[in-house]
């Protein structure tokens, strides 16, 4: 239900699916990538309990805080712990792309105010490049895959998924196959 | 030595904190809807098993944003 890379996927449709189209292959970014917005919670979890230390080291007394505006701000502290953990989850798991029997899909939710899909046909697909560059892609195989059709333009990237070479050679061969 | 923070004790300074907290409260509950807008959209361009979980999560918390408005209100 939260991998990353699912191969024929059970319970998931996508908006636009045709009736003898089937998902092969589903990709969302991998995990690794989620610790951004986890460790940005986890910093602003401990902001309550880090203030009264840190204040005992400055000339300010925080207990002369009234303590209704010290329980609001507490409320406002984990109202912005709850919507960076949820804005971090959807981006993560509603940002997939899908390899069907058929086509290559790219659903894209990069703001809240945004949302792109990107499709491309498999059999005009001519080249699938994977990239692993730095330290934690090595480490946790991750990376980014770029899709080019005959046209030599890159129509789609997917961006820091898991085993990006695995990937890629499946697109390949799924292309190929369609040709046929 | 004065402490800034006893000034919070004034009558002036306590509204104006009640302000900004409200306003604060007032920009959550609405980003919290278009949050709910969000995860609609979202769930209707990707259709899985845990759709309908973060559609009652996105409703949730917009509710609770707005429940916080009123207790705040009530308790400062």
């Amino acid at each position: 239900m939260f991998a990353s890379l699912v191969e024929n996927p059970l319970n998931c449709k996508f908006e636009g699916q045709d009736a003898d189209e089937d998902i092969l292959l589903l990709v969302r970014a991998h995990p690794i990538t989620n610790l951004n917005w986890i460790l940005l919670a986890i910093l602003v979890v401990t902001v309550p309990f880090l203030a009264p230390k840190i204040s005992s080291f400055l000339p300010i007394n925080l207990s002369l805080i009234p303590m209704q505006f010290q329980l609001a701000f507490l409320i406002i502290d984990y109202l912005l712990v709850l919507i960076i953990v949820f804005e971090g989850f959807l981006g993560w798991y509603f940002n997939v792309y899908m390899v069907t029997n058929k086509r290559i899909v790219d659903v894209d939710f990069s703001s809240v105010l945004s949302k792109s899909v990107d499709l491309a046909l498999l059999g005009e697909i001519q080249e699938a490049d994977s990239h692993m560059v730095g330290l934690w892609s090595l480490i946790f195989n991750y990376g980014d895959i770029a899709i080019q059709t005959a046209a030599a333009r890159v129509v789609m990237d997917f961006r820091s998924v898991p085993s990006p070479n695995q990937i890629s050679d499946m697109i390949m061969d799924l292309a190929e196959r369609s040709r046929l | 030595m004065l402490d800034p923070f006893s000034l919070l004790n004034s009558n002036y300074v306590n509204d104006f904190l009640k302000i900004v907290i409200l306003i604060i409260l007032v920009f959550y509950a609405i980003f919290a809807a278009i949050v709910v807008r969000q995860v609609n959209l979202m769930s209707q361009t990707l259709i899985t098993s845990i759709s309908p979980i973060v559609k009652a999560i996105s409703l949730f918390n917009f509710g609770f944003s707005l429940g916080l408005i009123v207790l705040v209100i009530g308790i400062l």
